[in-house]
């Protein structure tokens, strides 16, 4: 059998497939983050407690109605951005002009909340949801599960429509000209509070939307987004606040080294991205792809 | 003009702050439609202030500021540029994540008659040559330009242009100059921040001097010509 530097080829590639899997939540958690970081200069602390309300809002449509996974790919997001925006409005817009630790205790806050009712609800041990997609490719040098397969497809496909909207379209233009200056975008008659509005519902919906994603590859338990939402901080701090195209680089790049050092030396695989992000801090504090502000 | 139109800007006991300091002390400043009118005095005195408050980006405001004949002084920004007024920042505030024809075409067109694309490009040639290059690795002049050109495609009459000559060669000034006149050539109204003089008696109707966040004096541009020296006591050259 094939070996690379000792480890079979299907051993390592199932390896980097789980990295790229890791790598695509790694890059829509930290995209939804820094977009809403760059228009409402808010750090999201409730991001994580959103992509699990995603994967508990798929689990409940299919225990309760059974109503499956691919219904619950559009149902379930689209009323969490819904709500995310309303929670904007009336109470996270108030904290903008703000000390930014007001910002953290409602974010965080929140957070809490939703994963202690989620705990007192349905318990924190955890919910298994059926794969939708059971079976796989045989490659030859490995398997590759087809639900695997398609999350791989439709988060690189979500990523590369969130940046083409961004970096290519005149309302992405809009989105990063307030981001450089808000005050001026506004002189331009353009409603830029209804876009911080528009902004934060669209980040938490791909927060949500990761979250209906992943319920069928891991038990559905409340600490769920708390527990990945931690390394997307790291990745976001790496690729730098505010850059699309950092956050998607960054967050498959780090989700495939994790799984080398996963290979190649179990022990450090844990720490690995946070060595990565204190050694960016040290030398690039903005971020690799970071811009100066 | 005819009488009863409404000025373009109207502003009567207007009151400013920057957190607890209080820096407009009741201006009163009229600009009609039409008209070229400047807002002359030392740094600090309030001048941008006044522009800023006009556009709704300074929040603590109080009095009146009449947009033709529309009362804006509770409004936000964007509500007030809809009423036709359009702003270039002293600082020009071209920006960086843009390039040059998306900072170009960022402001909307917010009502009908503004100048085409190609007008606006004529006036600046040299923005359309580098199209696709950010923003602000154009020169200053450049920058300016660009920041100028922005606010003609939206179809707002009334511009307020706080020191667009500031620092820029003659000759590019000398450009701008012929823009602004044939701006109001074509009925445009302009409210001016300007420091150069030369540049606004060959342009203006209509000059107040502002001096601690107050109207100190105003003149008409045939009168500011007559008697120059009126200008020298406050600004001090």
């Amino acid at each position: 059998m094939t070996e690379v530097f000792g480890v079979p080829l299907p051993a390592l590639m199932g390896q980097l497939t789980v990295g790229m899997i890791n790598g695509a939540f790694y890059a829509l958690m930290s995209l939804g983050l820094t977009v809403i970081f760059g228009m409402l200069r808010v750090i999201n602390f409730t991001h994580g407690a959103q992509f699990t309300l995603g994967a508990f809002g798929a689990w409940a449509l299919l225990h309760y109605f059974q109503i499956p996974y691919w219904w619950a790919l559009v149902l379930v997001p689209l009323p969490i951005g819904i709500v995310s925006m309303i929670f904007e409005r009336t109470l996270l817009k108030r904290l903008y002009a703000m000390d930014h630790l007001f910002q953290l205790l409602l974010t965080f806050g929140l957070a809490l909340v939703i994963e202690g009712l989620l705990a007192v609800s349905y318990g924190s041990s955890g919910k298994p949801y059926n794969n939708p997609l059971p079976g796989g490719f045989n490659l030859g040098f490995m398997f590759m599960p087809y639900y695997r397969a398609w999350v791989l497809t439709a988060s690189l496909a979500m990523c590369f429509g969130a940046w083409y909207a961004i970096e290519r379209t005149s309302l992405g233009a809009i989105l990063r000209a307030a981001t450089d200056n808000r005050e001026l975008v506004r002189t331009f008659g353009i409603n830029v509070p209804r876009l911080m509005t528009l902004t934060y519902g669209m980040g938490v919906t791909l927060a949500a939307l990761a979250g209906v994603l992943a319920a069928p590859m891991t038990q559905v338990s409340p600490m769920m987004g708390s527990g990945l939402v931690i390394t997307v901080f790291a990745v976001v701090v790496i690729g730098g606040m505010g850059s699309i195209l950092g956050s998607i680089v960054i967050g498959f790049a780090l989700g495939l080294l994790e799984a080398i050092t996963k290979v190649y030396y179990p022990p450090l695989s844990g720490v690995v991205i946070f060595i990565i992000m204190v050694g960016v801090i040290l030398v690039k504090p903005n971020g690799l792809f970071g811009r100066r502000s | 003009m005819s009488d009863t139109q409404a000025p373009a800007i109207d502003i009567q006991d207007l009151h400013g702050r920057y957190g607890p300091s209080h820096v407009l002390h009741g201006i009163n400043l009229r600009v009609g439609s039409g008209q070229v009118v400047t807002m002359l005095g030392r740094n600090g005195a309030g001048k941008s202030t006044t522009m800023r408050a006009i556009t709704g980006l300074l929040a603590s405001r109080s009095g009146s500021i009449k947009i033709a004949g529309t009362e804006a002084i509770g409004l936000t920004p964007e509500k007030i540029a809809h009423l036709g007024v359009a702003y270039c920042p002293e600082e020009r505030g071209i920006f960086p994540s843009l390039s040059v024809s998306e900072n170009l075409m960022l402001p909307p067109v917010l009502r009908p008659g503004g100048l085409t694309t190609q007008e606006v490009l004529a006036f600046f040639p040299r923005l359309a040559e580098r199209g696709r290059s950010p923003g602000t690795t154009l020169s200053g002049g450049e920058q300016q330009m660009l920041a100028i050109a922005r606010i003609l495609r939206t179809g707002c009459r009334t511009l307020l242009f706080d020191e667009p000559t500031e620092g820029l060669a003659p000759v590019i000034v000398q450009q701008i100059g012929s823009v602004f006149e044939a701006l109001k050539q074509r009925g445009y109204t302009i409210l001016l921040v300007e420091q150069n003089l030369d540049f606004i008696m060959s342009l203006a109707d209509h000059h107040y001097v502002i001096e601690h966040g107050r109207v100190v004096d105003q003149m008409s541009n045939d009168e500011l010509s007559a008697q120059p020296e009126r200008l020298e006591a406050y600004l001090g050259v």
